[in-house]
Order: C-alpha cells, then sequence, then structure tokens
C-alpha cells in the first residue's frame, strides 16, 4: 500500500514543474561573473606605491622651488657640489669602505651564535 | 576543420578555466531553473532565493579551479546554493520573530497557476508545510532523482540520515496529501 502510494507520489513529484526564476536573473547573475570588469593588476605593491608617490611629489616639489626662486637652484647646485667634493677626498672613500665591509662582515656572520652553555657532561 | 564544442558539465568548467567565459554562461542557463527552485523552496521568499541563486553562482565562478574533474557539477553547485542559503537562514535567526522577513510562499504567477493542476499544487503546499530539513531532501530529491548519494553530499549529512530524513518528508507528505 505504501509501495504504491511511494511510486504515485514520486511520480507526482518528478512532475512538479521547476519554479521560475525572476526575469533578469540570469543577466545579474552573468553581469556579476562573466562580464565583471576585470581589475587590472598593479605591477607595484601598495608600499611601493607609495614611495614612487611620495619621491614624485618631493621631485615636483624641488622643481617648482627651483622655478619659483632662484637661489634655490644655487643653494642646490652648493649641497651638490659639497657632496661631490666629499666623494672625492680619499679619508671619506677610505670611511665608507670601511662600513661597507663592517656591514657585510656583520650579514654574514650567523643569526644565533650557539654557546656551549646547555651542554651536560656526563 | 572544426573545434570541439564542450557539451558536459565537465567540459564547460574546463573550457571557461581555459579562458571561454561564455561556457559558464552555458551552466548557468543549464541550472539556473534548478537552483532557483532549491533556494525558493529552502528560503519560502522570492527575494531571497534570487539573492542567493546569484550568490551560489557568483561563489561557483570564483571557486571554479576547485571544482574536482569527475564531480557532478549540480551537486556541487546545489551544495554552494544550500549553504548560501543556510547562512541566511542562520542571519536571519539572530533577529526576533517580529522582524523576520515575511516568509509567506510569493503567489504564483498566472502562468504557473494555469500550468498547475490541483494535485500538483495541493503537493507543492505540503511540500512548503514541511519542517526546513525534510523540505530540503524532499527538494533534492525532485532535482536529483534516487541519487542519494549525492543528496548527501549536497546537505553534508550521512546517507542513512538522508535516507531517513526521506521516508519522513514522504510519510508526512503521505499524510497531509490524504487528509486533504
Amino acid at each position: 500500500m505504501n509501495d504504491e502510494f511511494d511510486d504515485d507520489l514520486d511520480r507526482a513529484l518528478f512532475a512538479l514543474p521547476l519554479d521560475v526564476p525572476p526575469p533578469g536573473l540570469r543577466e545579474s547573475i552573468l553581469r556579476a561573473t562573466i562580464y565583471a570588469p576585470v581589475a587590472i593588476p598593479s605591477p607595484f605593491s601598495t608600499l611601493e606605491t607609495i614611495g614612487i608617490g611620495i619621491a614624485l611629489a618631493l621631485a615636483a616639489w624641488v622643481a617648482i622651488l627651483c622655478v619659483a626662486d632662484h637661489s634655490v637652484v644655487l643653494a642646490l647646485g652648493d649641497l651638490v657640489s659639497g657632496l661631490l667634493r666629499a666623494l672625492s677626498d680619499t679619508r671619506t672613500l677610505v670611511w665608507l669602505g670601511v662600513g661597507a665591509l663592517t656591514a657585510a662582515a656583520i650579514t654574514m656572520m650567523p643569526a644565533s651564535p650557539r654557546f656551549p652553555f646547555n651542554r651536560r657532561t656526563s | 576543420m572544426s573545434t570541439a564544442v564542450p557539451e558536459t558539465d565537465g567540459e564547460l568548467v574546463a573550457a571557461t578555466l581555459a579562458g571561454l567565459p561564455d561556457a559558464f554562461g552555458t551552466l548557468v542557463e543549464r541550472y539556473e531553473r534548478a537552483v532557483y527552485h532549491l533556494c525558493l523552496r529552502t528560503m519560502r521568499d522570492a527575494e531571497e532565493a534570487r539573492d542567493c541563486t546569484q550568490e551560489a553562482f557568483f561563489k561557483a565562478f570564483r571557486s571554479l579551479r576547485t571544482f574536482k574533474p569527475g564531480a557532478k557539477f549540480s551537486t556541487w553547485i546545489f551544495a554552494i546554493a544550500y549553504h548560501a542559503c543556510c547562512d541566511r537562514l542562520a542571519g536571519a535567526k539572530r533577529y526576533s520573530r517580529a522582524e523576520m522577513p515575511d516568509r509567506a510562499d510569493p503567489a504564483p504567477g498566472p502562468e504557473a497557476v494555469t500550468e498547475m493542476n490541483d494535485d500538483a499544487r495541493a503537493l507543492r503546499a505540503a511540500i512548503d508545510a514541511l519542517p526546513e530539513k525534510y523540505r530540503t531532501v524532499i527538494t533534492l530529491y525532485h532535482l536529483q532523482g534516487k541519487q542519494y548519494e549525492d543528496i548527501a553530499r549536497v546537505l553534508d549529512l550521512p546517507m542513512g540520515t538522508v535516507k531517513t530524513h526521506l521516508f519522513r518528508a514522504k510519510e508526512l507528505l503521505r499524510k497531509a496529501l490524504v487528509t486533504e
């Protein structure tokens, strides 16, 4: 009896029409998926972008200053020539070399030197 | 010389991943109605069902790479849709009963009314009156046939539980239809 009813019920169930989706549903799905605008990936990371932005802003600021006030150009020229003079000095170059070598030596040192403090002897 | 047109669901998924987005359009066309039906039967709210259907396809598209070749796309998309419904139902439960949206079954359109005979209407009403867990099982049974394993996979339930739920759902339907 139940089996017969089950068969009838199954037939009725499988004959039930599916609900009709509201109009525009498919279009909205496609708009959100395959037709969604693709974001163009930036070749720079966020920090790099910020750094580039700051450098460009500084360059623009210096350029504006140079155009507005000629004395700034002279001051900048003095600064650059002073730097070049310092770099052409042998003592400065020696100290720079010592600094670079020290930095290189520190980076080559093991991060955590091992000490035989915990070694137990029987 | 003609290139093979993807036909099976697996081929359509592969084609979408290979850069042919229209293949996904075919999948949407193929399963939109069934997914909407599952969402509507689970949510009993046309607007929520629409949102769940959209969310299901969006999630499926985003995670298409995780679809295992050889698996059934229908089972996969039904599982995503069912979980989207569960999330919404769980969210709705946070509100008090007074704040709950009206979950009355949307009135069928004039076409649907003429299409459905009295028996079908009675059966649909009986299904809608079932508790949620039985309603979902019977809806998936309607959509997937006697593929108990697939139903179990969608609902993330043991097969024995699915069979028990189905048995009880049918029993409740039988009682509801006999008393009418």
